[in-house]
């Protein structure tokens, strides 16, 4: 909208970076590779064991951490925009405790060891499910109160509903499973979850980079940003679709994964100014970089003991106190 | 020529009825004030006339149904400026009046130079130049009321409306303001402005709608609308007046 010269730069420095990540996420690991072994790896014949750790663990990877950062952040960008409030992130709306619960009830249901489509496609129908409540709930009352109300609703009942699950628990093996997939993680991930989660969240992405304008307006309340021509309602349903695909997919392939949505945000006001239209890529961009790098986090050697560290809890590690910091840094800036 | 015209509207908020039955209509050139006191449904008919807010009867705008126009057309032809608008992320003066070009611009365009030459002559008109590159939040209450004029300005449409756009502002911020909007109507614009100020409604006015109970119990001239009678029966006040240079005055003066 306004025309700072900064902002192309910032885009095109975050898209310099993310591809820059791509080379230790493909050399890092149990196994070290080096460049020549990375190239070998990606050119070589398909059963040559460089190209099964370049092409089948470690792309995969590094794909999704990409994928799902860039798409929880944009989603955390649009509804702090659309809600007009700097703490909404994914886990506001109740999309994620959704998900979540449907992935848990899967495991305990023990259909995840059936078949391994019925992880993914429980997580992203819950989200699916929770997202349509929430849209009848604010087509009935129009408006963002109600709806954040209805968020939290639905995510203490989700919570609960998977701390039921975890309390029915029948074995120490299950109970440890849902643990760990509550914690979040990218290990073992293969095509297969890029295929499945990346046209979620690239479509979902695709809608919430078109809400750009409208968020924007909406910083002046919702009653000026329709006299500029602004469908509100419209692009509320954009912004809680867009999110539900994203989160969905997301959740389905790499458990919990906290604080990216909430922070990513907050960094790049510092770059790109506060108007909510403008933060949308490059919070995409600049979440994918720091999920790729959290997920490096996890690979160092220090971190491989107790069945490894989790990338969920990289994040939060992380991403709470830096969180706090930037909330103290904004002073009373932020009403 | 721009020409808004609504017939027998009625408004509701839930089942109490804030408007009931007004006829009012607003053409090219002309500067209409609407007053009347506290709860008497200016701001619920300026928000109707304006599309936001959900009427019955009809609301014609250039013999078109209001219902019929696009929110974007209407934007393009209809300026708001409301009063006390928030403002929720701390974003420049500049930054906020140049939303008043988003009508005329697609999803994915940026600023052209016309968009930006009518944000240098609505931060010019609205004396709002000299703080453009401040935050929005670090700015007086008046200068913010200034902004949201400019913003409105910046739309550059046919029909201008405002909801009380002198209400925080200093005297001689808000003579310049009426200035401001009755320039608006002289250059052809259709303005409608709610006032408190019975003074500047007085003098500005081409015409002035005085509002009593969702009603409008009186539309002309100044001078026939604000008359001792409808002063003491719609606000219970008496008011001192006169004329200088051809203008009349108003002075409320006490309550009956």
């Amino acid at each position: 909208m306004s025309d700072s010269k900064s902002y192309p730069k910032v885009l095109l420095g975050l898209m310099i970076l993310v591809l820059i990540a791509f080379i230790p996420g493909l050399t890092m690991g149990q196994v070290s590779l080096s460049f020549s072994e990375i190239w070998q790896g990606l050119m070589g014949p398909a059963d040559d064991p460089l190209t099964i750790i370049v092409r089948e663990l470690r792309l995969p990877r590094v794909m999704l951490a990409f994928l799902v950062g860039a798409g929880l952040a944009i989603s955390g960008a649009a509804l702090q925009g659309l809600l007009r409030n700097p703490l909404a992130d994914p886990g506001v709306i109740g999309v994620s405790a959704s998900a979540g619960f449907g992935a848990v009830l899967v495991i305990h249901l023990g259909l995840a060891s059936v078949s391994a489509l019925a992880l993914p496609l429980a997580a992203m129908i819950m989200a699916g499910v929770s997202t349509l409540v929430l849209i009848m709930m604010a087509r009935r009352r129009d408006s963002l109160l109600m709806l954040i109300l209805a968020g939290i609703a639905i995510s203490s009942l989700m919570a609960a509903a998977t701390s039921l699950v975890l309390n029915l628990a029948e074995t120490p093996m299950t109970l440890r499973d849902m643990m760990m997939w509550l914690m979040g993680s990218l290990e073992n991930r293969t095509y297969q979850d890029v295929m499945l989660a990346g046209p979620f969240i690239i479509a979902g992405a695709a809608i919430l980079a078109s809400t750009g304008r409208g968020l924007t307006a909406l910083s002046l309340g919702e009653e000026t940003a329709r006299s500029l021509g602004i469908h509100t309602g419209q692009l509320r349903l954009s912004v809680i679709l867009g999110t539900a695909l994203i989160v969905g997919a997301s959740v389905a392939v790499s458990g919990a994964i906290g604080f990216i949505g909430l922070v990513t945000p907050h960094l790049m006001r510092r770059w790109v100014g506060n108007d909510p239209g403008r933060l949308l890529l490059p919070s995409a961009l600049a979440g994918g970089l720091l999920l790729m790098i959290a997920d490096l986090l996890t690979r160092l050697p220090f971190a491989a003991g107790g069945g490894g560290l989790r990338l969920g809890v990289v994040t939060a590690l992380i991403g709470a106190p830096v969180f706090l910091f930037i909330l103290f840094s904004l002073k009373g800036r932020l009403k | 020529m721009s020409k808004l015209i609504a017939s027998s509207l009625d408004i509701h908020y839930g089942d109490i009825r804030v408007v009931h039955q007004a006829d009012i209509q607003l053409e090219a050139g002309e500067l209409v004030i609407l007053v009347g006191p506290n709860g008497a449904g200016k701001t619920s008919l300026l928000r109707a006339l304006a599309g936001l807010l959900p009427y019955e009867g009809t609301i014609e705008l250039n013999h078109i149904d209001l219902h019929k126009i696009s929110d974007k057309e209407r934007a393009k032809q209809i300026a708001w400026a409301p009063q006390l608008a928030p403002v929720h992320w701390p974003l420049t003066v500049k930054h906020i009046v140049a939303l008043g070009r988003l009508p005329h611009m697609g999803p994915f365009d940026r600023l052209s130079s016309i968009d930006k030459a009518a944000i240098t002559r609505a931060l010019e008109l609205a004396d709002c130049s000299q703080f453009k590159n401040r935050l929005a939040d670090e700015v007086s209450g008046g200068e913010r009321a200034r902004i949201m004029l400019a913003r409105a300005l910046a739309v550059e449409a046919p029909i201008m409306m405002a909801d009380e756009p002198t209400a925080s502002l200093d005297p001689a911020h808000a003579i310049r303001t009426m200035d401001i909007l009755k320039a608006q109507a002289a250059a052809g614009a259709g303005v409608l402005v709610v006032l408190h100020d019975l003074a500047l409604a007085a003098r500005y006015a081409d015409r002035v709608v005085l509002m009593d109970k969702g009603k409008i119990v009186s539309d002309g001239p100044a001078a026939s609308v604000l008359s001792a009678d409808n002063l003491a029966r719609v606000y219970g006040i008496k008011a001192l007046s006169g004329s200088k240079d051809g203008e009349s005055w108003i002075l409320p003066w006490q309550v009956l």
